[in-house]
């Protein structure tokens, strides 16, 4: 009986680790792994030379379950008399570390889009009336239909799916209504540039730019934003300009987390440039960052296979 | 007799290790701390300092006495000095994990200069370079003790790192200096912290071969 138990011990997927009288004496292979020993090293040893972790050492004594983050790894262990059972839940707790940086992911897509309703919300509650009253109610509708449509392509990896093929000032009117607002408080506007044609995702693109202006009007400094497309043999480039302090490691912001020097006093999750350049590459493009002589670029690319020719677009590749 | 020798050398052992144990649960919460900004998680790091220095004296006491009542030589002799100058180096790196406790009580007042990614990072490193130490120690495990030289060199390079982005932080924007500041203090604890395990590993080394392994630019 007792061999038959070491037997199947020993092909468990479980760490077990048998004592007695404060020495080991047995550890299963999936123990010596977990702990990272060598069996015949620790076999007849004390249990504290042999588990090295004084916390794993005390539950063998006391007894007990706990989580624990030793060698590298998060285990769940159990403490019985004399055996002390091991769970790996390391890959588990990096599945829970993914679905919390999914989330904030999602609560950044929707943490801009919902700030604008609810301004436009505002307006309208505070007697905002007549035409500009429909116009309101008719940007809250395609925001809505918009956030409806994020939620339906989720996960956000599938999300640009549905690429057409449409002209970049289709996204203007709504973008400039939507962002008035925030525009107004900081005294700013946009000129708008973009007489280009791409293949993607409308709804993508808007995201991405909406991500882009969001930041010059929170970052930048002066009133005026620009945004310009051209065209190049590789493609066509989409650029938001606004005048502000030059940076320097844009790859850096490109990173999720990481915020830019200005951004210390903003309320940001850094988050928002890794989102731009995750939608871009869904249509086979890039997000990139440059700075100017008195200010930064933001800019996004869409391949030449994304591209339709207009036949107006002979602007030169930024500097 | 050499019966009675092993097994006061094997307790002794068995306290280093406890001790390295605890150094390494300090180390990998102020990592924690900082990365989650918990000052409560900060305070409990502080809190354990004094469990740290109580065994110092212990051990330290116990090994004096083996030195004087067994007329060690040879290995045995070479294992309880490098016991006596592993606890300095220990201690010290305890108070290293206490100053980054210290200064996360402060940074988690404000909100954050930026996520701090690579300075928990380092924190997590340093927590591996203990269990390599305490291996080390346990299962005279050389290639484990050179693990830590080669693993210190990559903390320098990410306190270099660190060291670099904030001063880019400062320069561009005056407003974030003193929280740079006191983040460029963690990562100077880091770095201390890292320095000291590799003395706890040089001696180690000496322990189990009877050398002294330096790295190259440690030797003047």
């Amino acid at each position: 009986m007792e061999t038959l138990l070491q037997a199947a011990w020993e092909t468990a997927r479980e760490g077990v680790v048998v004592h007695a009288e404060g020495r080991v004496v047995y550890l299963n292979p999936v123990a010596a792994r977990l702990l990272e020993v060598e069996r015949d090293k620790v076999l007849g040893r004390s249990l504290l030379l042999a588990l090295r972790d004084h916390k794993l050492e005390a539950l063998c004594r006391v007894g007990g379950e706990a989580t624990l983050e030793t060698r590298n790894r998060t285990l769940w262990v159990k403490a019985v008399p004399g055996v002390l059972l091991l769970w790996d839940k390391t890959d588990e707790q990096q599945r829970a570390e993914v679905l919390e940086e999914s989330s904030r992911v999602l609560a950044h897509e929707f943490r801009t889009p919902v700030a604008g309703m609810l301004s436009l919300l505002e307006a309208l509650q505070n007697g905002l009336s007549g035409p500009e009253a429909q116009e309101a109610l008719q940007l809250l509708y395609q925001e809505t239909q918009r956030l409806r449509r994020l939620v339906e392509d989720l996960p956000l990896n599938r999300r640009p799916s549905q690429n057409r093929t449409f002209a970049l000032e289709e996204l203007q009117g709504r973008l400039e209504r939507f962002l008035a607002p925030q525009l107004a408080q900081k005294s700013a506007w946009i000129r708008w540039q973009i007489p280009h044609t791409v293949w993607a995702n409308p709804d993508a693109v808007y995201q991405a730019l909406l991500n882009l202006l969001d930041n010059a009007i929170k970052y930048g400094v002066g009133s005026e934003i620009v945004v310009e497309s051209g065209q190049n043999n590789q493609g066509v480039w989409l650029e938001v300009r606004n005048r502000g302090q030059p940076l320097e490691d844009f790859e850096r912001l490109f990173v999720a987390g990481q915020r830019g020097m200005h951004a210390a006093n903003v309320r940001g999750t850094g988050l928002g440039l890794a989102l731009v350049r995750r939608l871009a590459a869904g249509w086979g493009g890039t997000a990139y960052g440059r700075a100017l002589e008195d200010g930064n670029a933001f800019g996004l690319t869409f391949p030449i296979g994304a591209v339709a020719t207009p036949d107006h677009s002979t602007t030169q590749v930024p500097a | 007799m050499r019966e009675i020798l092993d097994r006061e050398l094997n307790q002794l052992t068995e306290q280093t290790i406890r001790m390295i144990s605890l150094v390494r649960d300090m180390t990998e919460k102020s990592a924690k701390a900082l990365s989650d900004q918990n000052p409560h998680m900060a305070q409990e790091i502080i809190s354990q300092d004094a469990q740290v220095d109580a065994m110092e004296l212990e051990i330290e006491s116990r090994t004096i006495t083996l030195i004087a009542r067994q007329s060690l030589v040879a290995s045995d002799l070479r294992f309880a000095f490098t016991i006596i100058k592993a606890l300095t180096d220990l201690e010290r790196a305890a108070d290293y994990a206490v100053h980054v406790a210290e200064d996360v009580i402060v940074l988690a007042k404000e909100p954050p200069l930026k996520n701090y990614i690579t300075l928990p990072d380092m924190g997590r490193r340093l927590a591996l370079m203990l269990d390599l130490i305490s291996k080390a120690f346990a299962e005279r495990d050389i290639e484990a003790a050179k693990e830590v030289f080669r693993r210190d060199d990559e903390i320098d390079a990410l306190y270099e790192e660190v060291s670099r982005e904030l001063l880019t932080y400062m320069m561009e924007d005056p407003r974030t200096i003193t929280k740079a500041l006191t983040l460029g203090r963690v990562a100077r604890s880091y770095e201390r912290l890292g320095d000291h395990l590799e003395n706890i590993s040089e001696r180690i080394i000496y322990w189990l071969t009877g050398k002294m392994e330096k790295k190259p630019e440690d030797i003047y």
